[in-house]
This record gives structure tokens, sequence and C-alpha cells, in this order.
């Protein structure tokens, strides 16, 4: 008995032979990118105006800063959000640990080196990472797992995301962003807080991963 | 018909009984018996709820969809491309099927081939066992409910949990799933409150509010998430030039599923490949604004090969990479393949957009269709995987507007494979007695049309007929056929005075055609 990959190729193999129509060749498909060109034509303030805008289309909270105004900014933040009992850390990813001095609104700050599969689930509120990049066209943010990022297992499991992105890593649209990366890490595309509209399509935020999601944008 | 289908969907039915686990048939006490679209659909167009919820659904998303459909200025050349990126990739897939393969194995991946159902159900457990698994956490997939993969699995002693919140409540109430991207908007909120207290959730806890509801869903799964050490997913493409896998999801289940535990084994089709990263752009693009009417969906996991381990201080002694397994399925689509029209059904990315402009579906619900796959979808797809004989009326199952050819993303021309489908399903029918009286009837149709004198003939005593005989044929109609058919469900027309013919010979056209 033949494997049943060969078996399978070989079927493939007869079905197409016996084709006439069909696409063969790359160089026939029609020459289009998504979202055409039109829209690539915004300048810079009005790329970061959509991305804001359609980041926050997702229910999403957008906070514009200034270079140095991220520890502020995130404390403010930090301070509006109701308190949760047992919730008394946040998860910081490295390279912005400097920023902060052990604690930030009462919160401890914490290395996710430090930090457990339980930890996340029963005592870090939040992390706050810095991500790849930003999609306008679509309000998307993406992480690629890269040493700026705090890890996948705190972007997920705790309630809230609090995101950094400069104004310079929004892009306009999808067109490139996923080719330019180094496939070894996962790539993890993000747009807005967990959602669901399984019960009469009623739409809810936060079924499995993070019920909200900050984004900081740095302005220079 | 060409002679290919003929072979391909023999009468008595070349499909083996292994590819017949799609099927949602309840017929003479058999469980995968033949489908009954039209009895079936006669008792669900009765169920108000179902009605209700799925008019509101369909018509919500409908309306969601072409908002974001019109900021995209080349939709239609988008679409265009898509669709030939697949028929490309359909026809080379041996090539790009070797190089996903090639580009998985390079990453630390592991390929298997199921050329069945069967195959691919016991090369999962397999691989669960290998691990030492007693439970196993899902991510919505198709794929997996095409081959009865949690049914198997619980007969071999391992517990499927599925993750997705529709897909978790149709498992508890036993349903079946009645649309692709929202399986339970069949029930609403009540009943889904009872199905959870009824099973995990304490009586009395829960309060009939969405999310209330999602939040017991929450608290239920997480537990399972933090201690499962293996997940199955499906998968949304694959891409040849890297070995990569791309899963589209909402609720961040698929993320949890393939971020926490150590074993993530994915069974998919293997029309979901494309050729490169570029490609994924196209249908990124295209997927989340056809399915759910947003501009992109909140989580897109993109891995290849082993995905790293997520190391926590507890979690130290584990290897820091995932052990990864795919299972490429054929189950049935190599011989849609070889069918020159209803191969196209392959391009299928499953972003239900055609359920949700669908006319029929909208009134009948996704049980009617009697298939894991349903709506003008399913009525394409499973006739050819299972079989004409199996499929019995359900390439009937629709208008044939063509609604749903027009905003398909990768432009299926649904319209034209149920045609087809429908010749197929007419030529099988050829030497029954219900076929030779059709065929009958249309040769006397054809004599009396091609004849002058005939058909006026005809036609005079059609309307004399209608006019003198009209009333009392709408009350007995039902019991006559062939006339049932038409009178069951709507009267007869009522005939003019005089044929367009007669209007004309006597001058009087203008006035006819004014009324």
């Amino acid at each position: 008995m033949p494997s049943s990959k060969n078996e399978i190729l070989q079927r493939i193999r007869q079905a197409n032979t016996s084709q006439v129509t069909g696409v063969r060749t790359q160089s026939t498909l029609i020459r289009t990118t998504p979202m055409g060109d039109s829209e690539a034509k915004l300048d810079h303030d009005d790329l970061v105006k959509q991305f804001i805008e359609r980041v926050e289309d997702y229910r999403s909270t957008m906070v514009e800063i200034g270079p140095d105004e991220l520890a502020s900014a995130f404390e403010k933040v930090l301070l509006g959000i109701e308190a949760r009992e047992g919730f008394d850390t946040i998860c910081v990813a490295p390279p912005l640990l400097h920023l902060f001095n052990k604690t930030v609104a009462g919160y401890k700050v914490t290395h996710p080196d430090r930090l457990t599969l339980k930890d996340y689930n029963s005592k870090v509120l939040g992390t706050l990472t810095g991500c790849a990049i930003g999609l306008a066209a679509s309000g998307t943010i993406i992480f690629n797992s890269s040493d700026d990022e705090a890890p996948g297992i705190s972007t997920l499991v705790p309630d809230h995301l609090f995101v950094v992105i400069n104004e310079s890593q929004i892009a306009q649209d999808i067109v490139g962003a996923i080719t330019s990366f180094d496939l070894g890490r996962p790539l993890t595309m993000v747009s807005g807080p967990s959602a669901t509209s399984d019960i009469e399509l009623a739409r809810v935020e936060g079924v499995h991963g993070p019920r909200n999601l900050t984004v900081f944008v740095v302005r220079q | 018909m060409s002679k290919t289908s003929s072979t391909i969907h023999g009468p008595n039915g070349s499909i083996p009984k292994a590819n017949t686990w799609l099927l949602r048939t309840e017929h003479h006490g058999e469980e995968r018996g033949r489908i009954f679209f039209k009895s079936r659909s006669t008792r669900e167009i009765r169920n108000l709820q179902m009605r209700k919820n799925i008019s509101h659904a369909t018509t919500t998303i409908r309306e969601k969809r072409k908002r974001v459909v019109s900021e995209v200025p080349n939709w239609e050349e988008l679409r265009t491309r898509a669709s030939q990126i697949k028929q490309h990739t359909l026809a080379n897939l041996d090539v790009y099927l070797e190089e996903f393969e090639r580009n998985v194995t390079r990453a630390g991946g592991k390929v298997h081939w199921a050329r069945d159902a069967a195959q691919a159900r016991e090369i999962a457990l397999e691989l669960v066992r290998e691990s030492g698994a007693s439970s196993v956490i899902k991510v919505k997939s198709m794929v997996t409910e095409e081959i009865g993969l949690n049914a198997y699995l619980s007969e071999n002693g391992i517990e499927p949990t599925e993750t997705d919140l529709a897909e978790l409540i149709c498992q508890l109430a036993g349903d079946e799933s009645s649309h692709i991207l929202v399986p339970a908007i069949h029930r609403n909120r009540v009943e889904i409150r009872d199905i959870f207290e009824a099973t995990f959730a304490q009586k009395g806890s829960l309060e009939a509010d969405p999310p209330k509801i999602a939040e017991a869903a929450r608290k239920h799964l997480r537990e399972k998430f933090l201690r499962s050490t293996v997940a199955i997913s499906g998968g949304n493409f694959l891409v040849a030039e890297t070995g990569s896998v791309a899963i589209v999801e909402s609720e961040g289940n698929g993320r949890m599923c393939l971020t926490l535990p150590n074993n993530v084994i994915s069974i998919v089709g293997i029309e979901k490949l494309i050729p490169t990263m570029e490609d994924l752009e196209v249908f990124l693009t295209l997927l989340p604004r056809s399915s759910t009417g947003e501009r992109m969906n909140p989580y897109t996991t993109i891995w290849t090969g082993r995905p790293p381990a997520q190391m926590t201080p507890e979690r130290e002694t584990t290897e820091d990479r995932k052990s990864y397994n795919i299972i490429l399925l054929d189950n049935g689509r190599t011989r849609v393949l070889s069918d020159e029209v209803g191969k196209q059904a392959l391009a299928c990315i499953r972003c239900s957009a055609c359920l949700n402009v669908c006319p029929v579906y909208e009134r009948v619900g996704g049980h009617s269709y009697e298939s894991v796959y349903p709506g003008p979808i399913g009525a394409i797809l499973t006739p050819q995987l299972v079989g004409d004989a199996l499929a019995g009326d359900l390439a009937f199952a629709s208008t044939l507007c063509g609604a749903c050819y027009e905003v398909c993303p990768v432009k299926i021309n649904i319209p034209e494979i149920l045609i087809h489908l429908r010749s197929i399903h007419s030529d099988h029918k050829r030497d029954s007695v219900s076929g030779n009286l059709e065929r009958g009837s249309f040769g006397i149709v054809g004599i009396v049309m091609g004849n002058t004198n005939l058909f006026n003939i005809a036609s005079a005593s059609v309307s004399r007929i209608l006019k003198y005989g009209g009333p009392i044929l709408n009350k007995i109609g039902k019991y006559l056929p062939p006339i049932n058919g038409w009178v069951e469900s709507r009267n007869l027309p009522k005939a003019p005075n005089d044929s367009l013919r007669d209007a004309y010979r006597k001058g009087t056209l203008d006035a006819l055609l004014k009324k």
C-alpha cells in the first residue's frame, strides 16, 4: 500500500493533468495590493490620526504622549483603573523597567522572568510592553516576540494590556508588514481587546484574552 | 455531464463511508443517512427563535461588511487576485504541499498526511497518547468537526474541550452548529444560561446577560487553559514558502491554546495552502472584512514549525520549544479537485459571507443543510465531499439569486457549481421512475413548444384552465402531482383574458401591457 502522502500527491497530479482551466503560473496573476494605492498618500500626521481613530474603534483607550511622558501617563492611567482584590503587580517589558522605581501607582513593577503562570492569572493586573509595528488602515498592533516586548503569556493572561508605540512605528497598512519579519519567532497581530459576539451577536470584550487595551502613542 | 464527474459521483456511492462524518442527518434511524433538505427545512423554518436570531445576525453582519468593504478602494481587484492565488495554488498543489512540508520540517515541526477522516483521527489520537495527556483543549475548527474528532477522542478516553464560546455552548448542549462564524446563533441568552447552569455553573448562579455568561465561560475555561498540555487546532492559512501557519480569531482562546500548552497539533485541509507571505497579506485584508465585518479580527497568530515554549519559573525544566505536529487532510478534496467546475469550492476561506446574504439560509437556518458546512458554501461543498447519493436534494437549496457569488472574497461562482451539481443529480435519476417521468414531460413540452399550432392550443387551454379551474385547483392542487409542489405554498397565477399573441392580433397589446 502506498504511503498516504504519495497517494494524495498522486491524486492531485492526476486531477491537475486532466484540467484545462486554471492559473498555472504566478506571473499571470492580476497585480494589486491590499488597500490599493489611494490611501497610501496619507501624510504622517493623518496616518497617526487614522491609527488612533481605528484602534479606538475597537473600544480601546488611546493616550497620546510626549517623548518622556510614559511613566507619568502610565501612572495616571493605572490610577483610573478599578483595583482588583489581590492583583498588586504590573508586568513591565525589560527595556521599559528603568522608567519605574519598583512601584507605579501602588502596583509592584515586576520583570517577566520573575512571574509564574499562576502569578499572571491571580496577581498581575496588566502588562506594559513595546511592539514591532502598528497598521493604521486596520488599527492593528503587531508583536514579533522580540526583546522589546514582554513574553506572549504576559500580554494574554492578565486583564489589561498596555502597549507603547512610537509614531515612527506606524505603517499605512498590511502591505509589506508581515513579510518583513524573521519568522523564527511567532507573530501576533492584535486589533483591540479580546471580544466575542457569540451570544445573540452582542459584543462582549474580554472573553479569554485581555479585557482592556490601552495604547500609548509617543509623539516627537 | 463530463466523464470524470460520473465516475466521481457514482450513484451507488463510490464515496468511502469514512468520509461521511460531516453529515448531520437524522433519518431512518441511521446516524448518517441521506440529506433531506426540503423536509428538514420545512421543519426548521417553524423555529421562530432561530429565525429571529439568524435574521438579526445576518442583517447586522451584512451592514458591517458593506461598510468596511467600501473602505477598500480596490476590493474587486483584490477578490480577483485572491481567486487567482487559490487557482494557481490548486493547479500546483503537489509542489506547494511538498514545499510546505520541507519548511515545517526544517523549523522542527512534523508533517503527517491523512487520506481520510479515519486516518486523521487515528494520527491525532496517537499523538495525544504519546504526550501522555488525557484531555485536550481545542481551537474552533471546521475540519475537526468534518472528521468527527471530538466523538472519536471521547470514545478513546481523551476528553476534548472546545474553547471558542459558541463551540463550547454547542458542545455542552449537544447541539449542531448552525453558522460557520457564530455556531450557537440559534440559541438565545436564557437558553445559554440554562445550558451553563445544567453543566458547569451552579444552578441559579448566572444572569441571562451576555457579559455575565461570557465571564462564566472565561472562569470555567481559564482553569483548563492553565492545566492543559495539548491543544488541537485547525488552520486558516498554510504558507508554502515559509512553512508558517496562520490562525485568525476573536476571543483569544486560539492564542491561549497556541501559547500555553507545550504540544500543539493542527489538522488542516490540503486546500488551505497559499504560496507566499505576501499572499497572506491579501487574505488577511479580505477575510475579516468579509467574515465579521471588521477591519481586522482581534487576534491573528502566525508561527513556523515549533513555537517557543513559554518559560516561567515553574516551567523552567521544559524544552525551550513546543512539540508541533500538523496533519494534512485530503478526505475527498482531491476528488473535488478533479472536477473542472466543482473545484472552485476548494478556494473557500470559510468567511461565511455567503451565509449572511443568502435569502434561503436566513429563513431555514444552518441545521437544514444537515452538514457541518451550512449555507450556500455547504450546498456546493457537502455534495462534492460525500457524493450525490448521500447529498440528496442539497444542491437545490438555493434560488440561484447569485448574492453569494457577489460577496465571496475568493469569487467562487456558487450558482454555477449548484447548476453543475443539479445536472449530476438529474443524471443519476435518469433511470428512476421520477427521472423518466420528468424527462418524458419535458420531451412533451419540447414538442409542443416546437410547433406553433400545438403551442397556441396549449396556451389557450392553460389560460382557460387557470381562469375557470384556478380557485378549485388552489384548494385540491396539493393532492395533484405535478402541480402539488407549486400549490403547497402558493396560489396559481391568474390568467389574463387574452394571451400576448391574441392581444397582438386584436391590437390591444398596449392595454394588456399597461395592466
